[in-house]
C-alpha cells in the first residue's frame, strides 16, 4: 500500500500532523537560558511595573536571574492568575496583586504568604518587614500573613487646580453664589459646589479667559470592573456606609440608608465630570487633567503623579496641589480606604527561592529609590525610603503628598477579608452603573444588588 | 456513484487514517468539553472556594428559572439580534443591488465593502469604541461640529445599544450583501428584459422578478445572522462591558461575567447549556423549512 510515493508523502504528512502537537508540547521552556535564570511575571500594563521590571533585571543580573514580564490589563490579571493556577499552569514565578485581590487569591491557593520565607533570621534581615508603613501594608495582609511584598502604596488624595482657587476673580464669583469662601473643599457638599462652579461650557470665561472647549468640575475614572468602584467606595466610607456588607453580622448593606445616600451623591456628582467618564481608566482621566479641561481630580495618588507633573504629558505642570478627602461623617474624617498594591510569588512557581530573593533585593530600601528613578510617582510603602534625604529632596510632591497623609490621619479602612470579595464588588458596581447611566433609580438598583448580594452570601454560607 | 466500504478494499486503512484527525478532532475539541460542560451544569464549582465541582441536585437550572438578570439578558439578545439582522439585511440588500449594475470598479468597491468582514470582531470594537469616544472620537467631534447634541453615545443604556447596532451592521453588512450578490448574478438577464418590454416599473422587477428569486438566500443570510448575532460577546466586551448598568449585558456576556467575573462554572454551565439547547431547537426548526422550502423547486 505505502509502494506509491504519493501515498508515502500522504502518510508521512498525516503522521507529521499527528505528532506535531508532541512536538511543540515537548519543547524546553528558556527558563535557563544561557546559565540565567528567568523568571515570569504576570502583572499590568502600568509604568511602575515596567519600571519594576526594568530594575529588576539590572539588579537580578549579577545574580544570574532576569525577568521576563507578561502585561495584560489590570483588571485581567487577577483572572489570568486565579484561572492558570487552577488549571495547574506552572508558567508564573510572580504575580502582580491589589489588595482586594488578596482574600480571593489566597484562598484559592493561587499564591504563596511571604511569611513562608521569614523563617530564617537572614530572610528577615533581608526584608526588613517591621520597615513596611502599616498604614499602607496591612491590605496585603491576612489571617496574620503578608502575602505580597510591598511595592506600591496608592493614596487616594484630591488633586486640584491651585491657580484656579487662587484666582480672585473666580473666589469672588464663588463667593457671590455660594456664600462661603473658596477653598480646598473640606466637606463633600463643598466638593460638590466646586465642581459644580467650575463646570463651564465652551466660550465662557475661566480665570478671566474665554475657554476654547469646555471645563469640568472633577475629572474622574467610572469605568466598570474595578475603576467606579475603586473611586466611589471612599465616598461610601466617608458617607458611613459598610464596605458592601456588615463584617460582624455578614448582612450584606448595599441599600443600607448610608449606601443609598452616598450612591444619589455620587450620581449627583456625575454631572460634572468629565463626559464619557463610564469608559476611562485612572490613566485616561488624568490625561483629561493634565490636558487643562479640569479643576479637581480624585484618583490615587500615584496616578496623578505619574502625569500631571510631567512636562511631556501635561499642561498644567507646577498648576497641582494635593489634598485629603473631603469628610462627611466627623466620625470619619477625610474617609479613605487603603489601597496597597505589591509583588506575589506565584504559588507553582519552579523558582520560588530565587523569586523571593530578587523581590527582596528589588524592593529593599536601596531597590525602591532604584525603581523611584524609572518612576518618579512610586509612593513607596518602605518608612526608611519616605524618610531618606535623596527621596525628600528628589520628590517633593510624593514627600508632601505622604506627609500629608501621615500628619491628617485620614479614617483609613481596608477591604474585608472575604473571598468573594470581587464578586460582592461588582454587584455593587454594577447596580451604581445603573443608576449613574439613568438605567434605574437608585434605591431600584441598590435593591436589585441587596438582592444578589444576599444570593450570594447565602451560597457562600455566611448566612441563612 | 458513491464510494461504500465493501469497494474500498485495501484504501480502508487511508480511509482510516485520513478520517482520524477529523474524527479526533470533533471528540477532543467538540464532545469532551460539550459533556464536560453539561456534568458542570449540575454541579456547584465556584472556582475560588470550592476545590472540586460537588453534584447539586439540578439546582442550577432551578435557578436559571428565578434569575431575573438572565431573563433580562435574554430579551436583550433577542433584541439585539432581531435588530441587527433587520439592519443588516436591508443594508446587505440595498449594497447587492448596487453592485449587481455593475458599476465601474465593481471588483474594488467589493473587496473594499469585504473588509469589515474579515476583521477580528474584537479590532471591529475598539475601532468603534475610539470612534465612539466622547473625548477623542471622531463622531462626538463631527455631531459637536454640526452643532448637534452631546450624544453619550456608550454611557447610557440606549445610546450604548445603537452604537452596537451600528458596529454590528458595519460589520456584517458586508456578508449579507455578498450572499444576495451572488444570488442576484444568477438571474437570467432576459427576464428582466422581456419585464421590460412589457412595461415593467423598477419597483415592479423588484418586487417580481428579483425579490422572489433572492427570498431564500435573504432567509439564509438572515438566519445565519440571528443565531450569530444572539450570541455577540466581543464586541460587547469591548465596548460597553455590558454596561452602563445591565443594559448591554447579552447572554454571552451574562455567561462569561458568571464564568469569568463571579467563577460560577456551575452556574455558567447550565446557562449555556439551556441557551445552546434553545439555540439547536429554532436551527433545528430553521433548516426543517429551509428544506421544505427547496423541495418543491429541487424535485
Amino acid at each position: 500500500m505505502l509502494r506509491q510515493p504519493r501515498n508515502r508523502i500522504a502518510a508521512g504528512l498525516l503522521a507529521v500532523l499527528l505528532l506535531m502537537p508532541v512536538l511543540v508540547g515537548s519543547t524546553p521552556q528558556p527558563s535557563r537560558a544561557a546559565g540565567m535564570t528567568t523568571l515570569t511575571f504576570l502583572g499590568p500594563d502600568f509604568d511602575e511595573w515596567i519600571a519594576f521590571v526594568k530594575v529588576a533585571n539590572e539588579i537580578g543580573k549579577p545574580m544570574g536571574i532576569q525577568i521576563k514580564p507578561e502585561y495584560l490589563p489590570w483588571d485581567n490579571v487577577f483572572q489570568k492568575a486565579l484561572i492558570d493556577s487552577k488549571s495547574g499552569v506552572r508558567t508564573w514565578d510572580y504575580v502582580y496583586i491589589y489588595n482586594t485581590w488578596v482574600p480571593g487569591l489566597s484562598a484559592s491557593k493561587a499564591i504563596m504568604p511571604i511569611d513562608d520565607f521569614l523563617s530564617t533570621s537572614a530572610n528577615r534581615n533581608a526584608v526588613q518587614p517591621n520597615d513596611f508603613i502599616k498604614e499602607t501594608t496591612a491590605g496585603l495582609q491576612l489571617n496574620g500573613k503578608l502575602w505580597a511584598m510591598p511595592m506600591l502604596a496608592a493614596p487616594y488624595m484630591l488633586g486640584y487646580r491651585s491657580d484656579l482657587f487662587r484666582d480672585a476673580g473666580e473666589k469672588k464669583a464663588f463667593q457671590a453664589k455660594y456664600g462661603y469662601a473658596l477653598t480646598v473643599p473640606q466637606t463633600y457638599k463643598q466638593l460638590m459646589d466646586i465642581a459644580q462652579f467650575f463646570t463651564r461650557k465652551k466660550g465662557d470665561t475661566l480665570a478671566g479667559k474665554p475657554l476654547d472647549q469646555d471645563f469640568y468640575g472633577l475629572v474622574m475614572a467610572n469605568k466598570s470592573g474595578g475603576f467606579l468602584f475603586h473611586r466611589y467606595e471612599h465616598i461610601l466610607v466617608a458617607y458611613g456606609a459598610d464596605l458592601v456588607y456588615n463584617t460582624k453580622t455578614m448582612q450584606p448593606t448595599a441599600n443600607s440608608p448610608q449606601s443609598i445616600a452616598a450612591a444619589k451623591y455620587y450620581v449627583e456628582l456625575h454631572k460634572y465630570m468629565q463626559p464619557g467618564t463610564e469608559t476611562v481608566t485612572g490613566g485616561g482621566a488624568e490625561r483629561v487633567m493634565a490636558s487643562g479641561r479640569g479643576a479637581m481630580a480624585m484618583d490615587a495618588l500615584d496616578n496623578m503623579l505619574s502625569v500631571l507633573p510631567v512636562a511631556k504629558l501635561s499642561q498644567v505642570v507646577g498648576r497641582i496641589s494635593y489634598a485629603l478627602l473631603p469628610t462627611q461623617v466627623a466620625a470619619r474624617p477625610h474617609a479613605n480606604v487603603g489601597d496597597a498594591n505589591g509583588l506575589a510569588i506565584y504559588a507553582l512557581t519552579q523558582h520560588k527561592e530565587e523569586a523571593f530573593k530578587l523581590a527582596t533585593a528589588v524592593l529593599s530600601t536601596q531597590g525602591t529609590k532604584e525603581v523611584m528613578k524609572e518612576y518618579p510617582a512610586l509612593v513607596p510603602m518602605r518608612t526608611s525610603v519616605v524618610n531618606d534625604p535623596d527621596v525628600r529632596r528628589n520628590y517633593p510632591d510624593v514627600f508632601a503628598a505622604m506627609s500629608l497623609m501621615l500628619k491628617g490621619k485620614p479614617y483609613t479602612v481596608f477591604i474585608p477579608p472575604l473571598k468573594e470579595w470581587i464578586q460582592a464588588q461588582d454587584l455593587y458596581e454594577q447596580a451604581l452603573s445603573a443608576a449613574m447611566s439613568g438605567q434605574q433609580s437608585v434605591e431600584d438598583a441598590l435593591n436589585g444588588a441587596q438582592a444578589k448580594e444576599v444570593e450570594l452570601f447565602k451560597r457562600a454560607g455566611y448566612i441563612k | 456513484m458513491g464510494m461504500r466500504w465493501a469497494t474500498l478494499g485495501r484504501g480502508r486503512l487511508y480511509f482510516w487514517l485520513l478520517t482520524f484527525p477529523a474524527v479526533l478532532y470533533v471528540v477532543v475539541w467538540r464532545l469532551v468539553p460539550a459533556f464536560y460542560t453539561l456534568w458542570l451544569s449540575m454541579t456547584q464549582y465556584n472556582i475560588v472556594y470550592d476545590a472540586l465541582p460537588r453534584w447539586n441536585h439540578f439546582e442550577n437550572f432551578g435557578r436559571i428559572l428565578r434569575d431575573g438578570g438572565l431573563r433580562g439578558s435574554l430579551s436583550l439578545s433577542v433584541e439585539f439580534a432581531l435588530i441587527a439582522t433587520a439592519a443588516e439585511v436591508v443594508i446587505g440588500l440595498a449594497a447587492a443591488l448596487f453592485l449587481d449594475t455593475d458599476p465601474p470598479g465593481r471588483n474594488l468597491l467589493l473587496g473594499i465593502f469585504l473588509l469589515p468582514m474579515i476583521m477580528a470582531p474584537v479590532v471591529v470594537g475598539t475601532a468603534w469604541s475610539t470612534l465612539f469616544d466622547r473625548t477623542v472620537g471622531p463622531i462626538p467631534y463631527l455631531v459637536q461640529l454640526l452643532h448637534g447634541p452631546q450624544v453619550p453615545w456608550l454611557a447610557t443604556p440606549a445610546t450604548a445599544m445603537f452604537a452596537l447596532l451600528i458596529a454590528d451592521a458595519w460589520e456584517w453588512a458586508p456578508l449579507v450583501a455578498l450572499l444576495l450578490f451572488a444570488a442576484l448574478q444568477v438571474i437570467p438577464r432576459d427576464q428582466f428584459e422581456a419585464a421590460r418590454v412589457d412595461g415593467a416599473s423598477a419597483g415592479q422587477l423588484f418586487l417580481r422578478i428579483i425579490l422572489p428569486q433572492i427570498a431564500r438566500m435573504m432567509g439564509v443570510a438572515a438566519g445565519l445572522r440571528v443565531m450569530d448575532a444572539f450570541l455577540e460577546l466581543d464586541k460587547v466586551f469591548v465596548m460597553t462591558g455590558g454596561g452602563p448598568g445591565t443594559s448591554t449585558q447579552f447572554v454571552s456576556m451574562f455567561v462569561y461575567n458568571q464564568a469569568f467575573q463571579f467563577y460560577e462554572l456551575g452556574y455558567a454551565s447550565a446557562v449555556i447549556t439551556v441557551v445552546l439547547a434553545l439555540l439547536a431547537v429554532a436551527y433545528g426548526m430553521y433548516l426543517r423549512n429551509y428544506g421544505r422550502s427547496l423541495s418543491p423547486a429541487d424535485s
